[in-house]
């Protein structure tokens, strides 16, 4: 692997839902989605419910299938549905998802969930004993609670065994799939900074999925925003939230209610009208033209490039970004 | 501990407690809760799962499924009749009347086989004496009052042809059909992405301001707290820790669990630095630590016995304040103001 | 930043095994307070117990004859329960052999059915597609074969009708059920989080289904294998009546019962005490099964 080749390149990712014989039209969960991940960066991908998001964290570590696209890892393409080849891949590649709760076998004790990945890799009866309790201290907990049930530890302490699971084979890349929302608030900092110190200890990379910006914008290097299944801005954090371009991305930083009551009502707020449009029958053109005050003839018809702007340095995929930020009507 | 305002309070609660019968015993989920709501005013009950601030509210509207749930003490006073003593069909008429009820979860609280105009025109029909064209009339006026466009057309459509915050939009249109004195809101936004979050505080907002009720906001989101909010009551482990204004309680916090939870949201904007979480989580309903529910995970708490072996009684510490932690006085200092 | 446990942790070692115990003294205990149920329990426990220890308590043989004390009506005093048949055999005896061939054929219905029909549906459900297509086309057609029609065949090209082999027969067109539910579970269960994690762990199809989600099913494969067993004893009564069955001189209660059918006038005995066995087995089972979905799903429901 060269310097200059990242870590994960994802090239033109399509994945359509249902009916191929066509009677109901498909599900175009993810459109056309190309980025890329340096080792030990952390990329967030982020959206409202319905965007795709988990879809491509899914399509990436092969859970679903792509409808089109390339996907490559470590230097190899993602061979979907090759199970010998994905098991390779998932050493290097590991999972955490959402729901603390869901995510444990109930019938497991900690040290028989943290133990298969390693058991089933090849490692002997000792030496994993050893790995298990290393992994517990790594992620904060006690080895010794190793043969309790999940039902015995509290939501973030569970989420601390799904992580610690994704770790057992070492892994360059974690997929974290809202990997705090399911938590309480006074424990979700602890998971945030949990992840930092692996990071920083362990070298990983992450693909951070998650609807909260507010926890994106602590934990992520670069910012991807999608909408109904495309990437509509991709940059730095700084780029992302000290000068969103795209409309939409402007819409949904200041949507986040800010916990300061003195600035109610000063701050400015766009208030975007309406849903989001069925992933089954997107808009022509700019999916997010039917909620956008800038939207135009054109943005019915082309679909916007994803591309670097005038005076900025992310990639924007709006025709008017090129304009100077206007305020909605 | 009523804070010094003209007038009765519209409800008062006092000295609350609820329990319920589990396999693992009885257990306290409200716990000698005290709050008053003001006619008008927003009030925000904050906490975490299992601080009790659900079951509160569940108490107050009488909604308590018994068994397993009993109120095993105090008073509910609404325009000073108590709650608890009312009959049920005559509570029944005060709920959905003079206080009513918006929920997380807007399709379990819509009938699914009836139009949601209808629905509205129900609600107003079942409390009042009104023509149903009246009625149906006043429902478009109220749909469109809670920003539904089309509110006309909207007014036939089925619950499944509403999306999930457009559900929640005509939910709060219901609350308010009868113009009740009190909105009691559980998580109005939890389940909604954040643009649409956003239209549904707008709703809240013009609901409010139409109607001029007063309303309990029950919610875990500090943004939202600070953006609706006009006197907060944080709630941790089933009682109530601290309660004073909104600006108060965001800058100058007096109990360590409010302080704590403060600082360790994310927030937006801010270059990426350490957060600084709570340690350990909250206590769950049957192990309950002993003294001060908040003690093994408060820094405040090393070396001193009482947080361990006296419950905190809530005092007011200083005007219109109140906090209870056994040393509040030396979480005077303010918070560093966010720069925005 | 240690993130205590909040369970109390002297002594977790010991602390642990209470706690397990008490997740399955919590359904044991729904189970036990189910009262019909637990009737039930203890009236089957009754039924079996007799059934399988009929050499202790009765003297007479299950064809012993004596035909001088032909067709005697039930007695205390004369030493025959349930009367004798027209060859004098106790009929008593007759009835606790009988219960015991169709208890036998059942359980072992119970136990081949479940495990051909966990199987058929675990795999059919996990790996879906044109293997599902397949299983569950097969799976229909079973079970709209004219079952009775179908076992006859079978019984009468295979011939002799020991008890082992008709359960074995019945088997291959009872798992049906189980197949279906496992495959329903199956289903909803490959899109859990913990499965999916499994895989990506690197565990093999069977390693999915057999350590991850086999465990987590137990309750609905438990309930069905109960109805199975309740719905064997009708059938193999059935057939046995119809004379498809266990082959004379073993006695099974459908058997029994059509034998007695000619003297039903005169001799009520005959068709009464094996139709009441038959009738306390099917509803005892059924009423244990209720009782094992209300303790079972209760923890489900409870669990998530």
């Amino acid at each position: 692997m060269s310097a200059i080749e990242p870590l994960l390149r994802i090239d033109n990712l399509v994945k359509h839902y249902g009916a191929p014989r066509g009677r109901k039209p498909a599900i175009r969960a993810v459109n056309d989605i190309s980025l890329t991940l340096r080792a030990g960066e952390t990329l967030g991908l982020v959206g409202e419910s319905g965007c795709g998001k988990s879809t491509t964290g899914r399509c990436i570590i092969g859970l679903e299938q792509p409808t089109g696209g390339r996907i490559v890892f470590n230097g190899r393409p993602v061979e979907h549905g090759k199970r010998a080849a994905l098991t390779a891949m998932w050493r290097d590649m590991q999972y955490v998802f959402q729901d603390p709760f869901a995510s444990l076998n109930p019938l497991m004790t900690v040290f028989a969930i943290l133990s298969e990945p390693l058991r089933l890799s090849g490692m002997k009866a000792a030496k994993t004993e050893a790995r298990v309790s290393e992994l517990m201290q790594l992620v904060g907990l006690a080895p010794e609670h190793g043969n309790r049930f999940p039902h015995e530890f509290s939501g973030g302490q569970r989420q601390r065994i799904g992580i610690a699971r994704a770790l057992a084979l070492n892994p360059k890349l974690l997929i974290l799939d809202e990997p705090v929302s399911a938590l309480d608030v006074s424990i979700q900092a602890q998971v945030i900074n949990l992840l930092e110190d692996l990071q920083d200890r362990l070298g990983l990379a992450y693909l951070f999925i998650a609807h909260d910006l507010s926890v994106v914008s602590h934990i992520c290097d670069r910012i991807a925003v999608m909408y109904l299944g495309r990437i509509v801005e991709i940059g730095t954090r700084e780029e992302i939230f000290a000068g969103p371009r795209h409309p939409y991305t402007q819409a949904l930083l200041s949507a986040v209610p800010i916990d300061d009551p003195d600035l109610r009502g000063k701050r400015k707020r766009i208030v975007l009208q309406g849903d989001p449009p069925s992933p089954a029958n997107p808009p022509s053109g700019c999916a997010f033209r039917t909620r956008c005050w800038k939207a135009t003839e054109i943005c019915s018809q082309a679909v916007p490039a994803l591309e670097p702007k005038p005076q900025a340095r992310q990639a924007v995929a709006c025709h008017h970004a090129g304009t100077l930020t206007a305020d909605p009507a | 501990m009523t804070p010094a305002k003209p007038g009765q309070p519209l409800l008062s609660v006092e000295g609350l407690i609820t329990e319920f019968r589990s396999s693992e015993g009885t257990v306290r989920a409200v716990d000698e809760v005290s709050y008053q709501v003001w006619p008008g005013e927003t009030l925000a009950v904050v906490g975490e799962s299992g601080s009790g601030k659900s079951v509160t509210a569940m108490s107050v509207l009488g909604l308590i499924p018994r068994p397993p749930g009993r109120i095993a003490g105090g008073r509910i006073l609404f325009e000073g009749r108590d709650l608890l003593t009312v009959p049920p069909a005559e509570m029944r008429a005060i709920r959905g009347k003079a206080i009513s009820m918006i929920f997380q979860d807007p399709m379990t609280s819509l009938n699914p086989v009836l139009s949601v105009g209808f629905q509205i025109a129900e609600a107003m029909l079942a409390h009042g004496d009104m023509r149903r064209s009246e009625a149906a009339g006043r429902a478009v006026e109220l749909l469109r009052t809670v920003g539904v466009p089309n509110a006309g057309e909207r007014y036939h459509q089925f619950p499944h042809q509403f999306s999930g915050g457009m559900r929640q939009r005509a939910l709060i249109a219901m609350a308010i059909a009868n113009r009740p004195k009190l909105v009691i809101a559980d998580e109005p936004t939890t389940a909604l992405d954040v643009t649409i979050q956003a239209q549904v505080f707008e709703a809240l907002r013009l609901a409010q301001a139409e109607t001029q009720a007063a309303m309990i906001l029950i919610t875990h989101d500090m943004g939202l707290v600070a953006e609706l909010a006009d006197r907060v009551v944080v709630m941790y482990g089933g009682r109530v820790v601290e309660t004073t204004d909104v600006r108060t309680l965001f800058h100058a916090p007096r109990h360590p669990y409010t302080k704590g939870l403060l600082a360790s949201l994310p927030r937006l904007h801010e270059r990426s630095e350490r957060l600084t979480p709570i340690p350990g989580a909250p206590p769950s309903l049957v192990n309950r630590p002993t003294g001060c529910a908040f003690h093994p995970r408060c820094a405040h708490s090393a070396g001193r016995p009482m947080c361990r072996s006296e419950v905190p009684a809530m005092r007011e510490v200083e005007p219109r304040h109140w906090s209870a932690c056994h040393y509040a006085e030396e979480l005077g200092q303010s918070r560093e103001r966010i720069e925005a | 930043m240690t993130d205590q446990p909040v369970t109390a942790s002297a002594g977790h070692r010991e602390g642990l095994d209470v706690k397990v115990r008490s997740q399955f003294k919590l359904a044991l205990g729904r189970f036990l307070r189910h009262r019909v149920a637990m009737a039930s329990l203890v009236i089957l426990a009754i039924i079996v117990v007799v059934a399988f220890s009929a050499e202790v308590i009765t003297p007479y043989s299950f064809d012993g004859m004596n035909l001088r004390a032909a067709r005697l009506a039930p007695t205390w005093e004369g030493g025959h329960l349930f009367g004798t048949d027209k060859l004098g055999r106790d009929y008593f005896t007759r009835v606790l052999y009988g219960a015991r061939t169709s208890i036998f054929v059942a359980l072992v219905v119970a136990l081949l059915s479940t495990l051909i029909g966990t199987l058929i549906g675990a795999v059919a459900g996990y790996f879906g597609g044109w293997i599902d297509d397949i299983f569950m086309r097969f799976t229909d057609l079973v079970l709209i074969l004219p079952g009775l029609a179908l076992l006859m065949i079978l019984i009468a090209f295979i011939g002799e009708g020991s008890p082992l082999q008709i359960a074995v027969i019945l088997s291959s067109l009872m798992w049906t059920l189980i197949a279906r539910v496992v495959r329903a579970q199956v289903l909803s269960m490959r899109t859990r989080e913990f499965v999916e994690a499994a895989t990506l762990s690197g565990a093999s199809p069977w390693r999915v289904i057999w350590r991850h989600m086999l465990p987590n099913m137990m309750g609905p494969i438990i309930v069905n294998a109960t109805l199975t067993v309740s719905s064997a004893i009708l059938i193999e009564s059935a057939l046995s009546f119809i004379g498809f069955g266990v082959k004379p001189p073993t006695p099974a209660l459908g058997q029994l019962i059509s034998d007695g059918r000619g003297a039903m006038q005169t001799q009520w005995w005959l068709v009464t005490f094996p139709g009441l066995v038959i009738i306390a087995i099917c509803l005892t089972i059924n009423f244990i099964g209720d009782g094992l979905r209300d303790a079972l799903d209760a923890r489900q429901a409870q669990r998530s």
